[in-house]
């Protein structure tokens, strides 16, 4: 009798530790795990989008600091660098310019959210998001010809193709919202 | 008097045109012009149909989307800078391939103000009469720079009334030189060059 009870115990004990086990572990890889993909994976969970903003956005709802935690020009560098990709830094402190219909940040200079829609398809309700594939001559024309000069020659520089972009790169769309006019 | 005011002016242009400007770069002295950078010269608006036809966008061009894996950060802020803008070998890629063969074309003084700043070493002193051995030898390395039909300015045409390799009347009076040292023919012409006109003992040009 005695003999059981010990046993029921160490199974109690062992199953405490490892639902704390569990718990600890998803609350970690939660943490680390992007809001954006958490956002896809998990579209009604609300927590998500409390990583960003200072209350969940109702639908259709606008507000001049679209609601966020921080100010709108800095709030993806939280998590993000100024130069997380080739020509990132050279963008952000440009204006962005009224015809674009793109949204800027509070001084209405171009932020990463103008080029990059946070929220994945699905999330907000009739937005399309973008990615941004690169033919395969295109690739090799970056690769053999645009890339190969001396400042950038030691370099590796990868594809990031899932980027959430807010309009096609095809047929240079997103390009030509703010380079209206051509030199 | 005469001897100041020629100092003076001799002075004047030397300062306005001795001098490097801040423009043409230090490092490139007096002499010459630094070339332009491709985002000084390039023109989207020229270039707006061939590339859409060849099926290129602008981040063919501007690699905007690639990330950098360097972890310094005032590195990656050069690295985002140089790759975003396409250097000189993109220009080449079409307006400038010896290997592939230029398919755009070959236009060296938009970026070259100076060509001599890009002239092999070889083509000093002498070329006019030295540049025949090699042209020769291995006319495709001449092409790499210059299209045949530079070399048939000189050579071959005679509309225009500049003085080339020969007088414009040259054919006429060509046979003195010929018979006194057929050699010198040679230097430029191959034994053909000779017999396209003179065949079988006869002028039937």
């Amino acid at each position: 009798m005695r003999d059981k009870l010990i046993g029921k115990r160490k199974l109690l004990v062992t199953l405490i530790a490892l639902v704390t086990f569990f718990l600890i572990s998803y609350s970690i890889s939660r943490s680390q795990e992007s809001p954006h993909s958490a956002m896809e994976a998990n579209p009604k969970d609300e927590g998500n989008c409390l990583v960003c903003h200072s209350e969940v956005p109702k639908e259709g709802e606008k507000s001049p600091n679209y609601l966020l935690n921080s100010e709108p020009s800095q709030v993806c560098l939280v998590c993000h660098s100024e130069t997380e990709h080739v020509g990132s830094n050279i963008h952000l402190n440009y204006v962005n310019p009224e015809e674009s219909n793109l949204p800027g940040d509070e001084n209405n200079q171009i932020a990463c959210f103008t080029c990059h829609d946070p929220h994945p398809h699905g999330i907000i309700k009739g937005r399309v998001v973008y990615a941004a594939h690169l033919g395969g001559y295109e690739r090799d024309f970056i690769k053999e010809v645009v890339l190969p000069k001396k400042e950038v020659k030691e370099v590796s520089l990868t594809e990031k193709t899932k980027v959430l972009l807010r309009l096609p790169l095809e047929d240079n769309k997103l390009c030509r919202a703010c380079h209206i006019k051509l030199d | 008097m005469r001897k100041i005011i020629t100092c003076i002016t001799i002075l004047a242009l030397f300062i306005l045109y001795g001098c490097p400007s801040k423009e043409q770069g230090a490092e490139w002295g007096w002499k010459y012009q630094k070339p332009l950078r491709p985002q000084e010269t390039f023109s989207h608006k020229v270039h707006e149909n061939v590339l859409k036809k060849e099926g290129l966008t602008c981040v063919t061009c501007h690699p905007i989307g690639l990330e950098i894996e360097e972890k310094e950060e005032k590195k990656r802020a050069e690295i985002s800078e140089a790759a975003l803008f396409p250097g000189k070998e993109t220009c080449h890629f079409c307006h400038y391939n010896p290997k592939a063969g230029n398919i755009a074309p070959e236009k060296c003084g938009i970026c070259h103000f100076n060509l001599l700043e890009i002239q092999p070493a070889n083509h000093n002193f002498d070329w006019a009469i030295k540049h025949a051995v090699f042209a020769k030898t291995d006319d495709q390395d001449c092409e790499s720079c210059h299209t045949p039909r530079f070399c048939e300015d000189c050579h071959k045409r005679r509309d225009v009334p500049t003085r080339l390799v020969h007088d414009r009347n040259y054919v006429v009076v060509h046979t003195v030189d010929a018979r006194a040292n057929p050699r010198t023919c040679g230097n430029c012409h191959d034994i053909t060059f000779c017999n396209q006109c003179h065949r079988e003992g006869g002028y039937e040009r």
